[in-house]
């Protein structure tokens, strides 16, 4: 398994099914990104305010409080708002797309996650500042 | 003579069911699909290459399911001019249960969808009864289903 070129940078996934965190946090992990979890929109902002992840990919359809408001919320605070959020929904809906980008989502992805366009969208987005870590 | 419009509640109904159903059923797909190619890396890694024809039908049954799924929504996604109510609709649910779980305690229960919307008269429906109206008792006995 090839690690990412941002391998070891800090990925906190909101995400409310189990199934879904478990599979998508082990499939990061192999790739030889550090992942973070958050089971609910209230305890993302949290954390991303605590842990000042790299990135958050964030489910849109969670308990407490909705994807959309967490995302408001990271965007509105000076710390955060700089940490590029991807956006993950099992809606699929027309749009729903352009519905996360007002809330301040960086990107959009659906479910089921096709990994290989996943991974592009958060390389792209990662902090270039990681990369010449990856360098010999 | 014009056909009956579709009373709200049927029209509500006929919304917010594809955009319940896409989405709990694209979660489990989702697990299947998932799980499938993450066996198959590792099956690939520990030198196990029998299991990756199994694995790869797995998978392959779930892409064919999402895409189904897609096909049959199609006009609701993209074509549909109700579908930005859809999708409004479907982001006002505050935590959308499947459907299987639902148990009136406040979310959405896709069954109950489906039974108001089995119920509702469809302008199709020859001799369907308008709102306020009583239905045929012989076709209401069985459930709007022609003998």
């Amino acid at each position: 398994m090839s690690a990412s070129r941002h391998a070891m940078s800090k990925i906190l996934l909101v995400e409310d099914n189990e199934l879904n965190r478990d599979m998508l946090s082990r499939r990061l992990e192999r790739r030889g990104y550090q992942v973070l979890i958050a089971v609910d929109g209230e305890s993302g902002v949290a954390m991303t305010l605590a842990e000042a992840p790299d990135l958050v990919l964030m489910d849109m359809s969670l308990p407490l409080l909705d994807g959309w408001e967490a995302t408001r919320r990271i965007k509105s605070e000076p710390a955060t708002r700089a940490i590029p959020v991807i956006a993950l929904t099992a809606h699929a809906m027309a749009g729903d797309r352009e519905k996360a980008m007002e809330a301040g989502c960086d990107d959009y992805d659906t479910k089921p996650i096709e990994l290989a366009r996943l991974l592009g969208k958060i390389e792209a987005l990662l902090p270039t500042a990681r990369e010449p870590l990856e360098s010999p | 003579m014009s056909e009956p419009m579709l009373p709200e509640a049927d029209d509500q109904v006929r919304i917010l069911v594809p955009a319940v159903l896409i989405h709990d059923m694209r979660t489990p797909l989702s697990h299947i699909i998932g799980y499938s190619e993450l066996l198959m890396e590792q099956a690939q890694e520990a030198g196990h290459g029998e299991y990756l024809a199994f694995l790869a039908k797995i998978r392959a049954a779930g892409l064919h399911l999402v895409g189904q799924l897609d096909q049959n929504f199609q006009s609701v996604r993209v074509a549909d001019p109700a579908h930005e109510a859809a999708a409004a609709v479907s982001a006002t649910l505050p935590h959308p249960q499947p459907w299987w779980l639902a148990d009136g305690r406040g979310g959405f229960s896709l069954l109950d969808a489906f039974r108001r919307a089995a119920a509702a008269p469809r302008p199709s429906q020859r001799g369907a009864a308008r709102p306020g109206e009583a239905r045929d008792p012989e076709r209401s006995s069985e459930g709007g289903m022609t003998r």
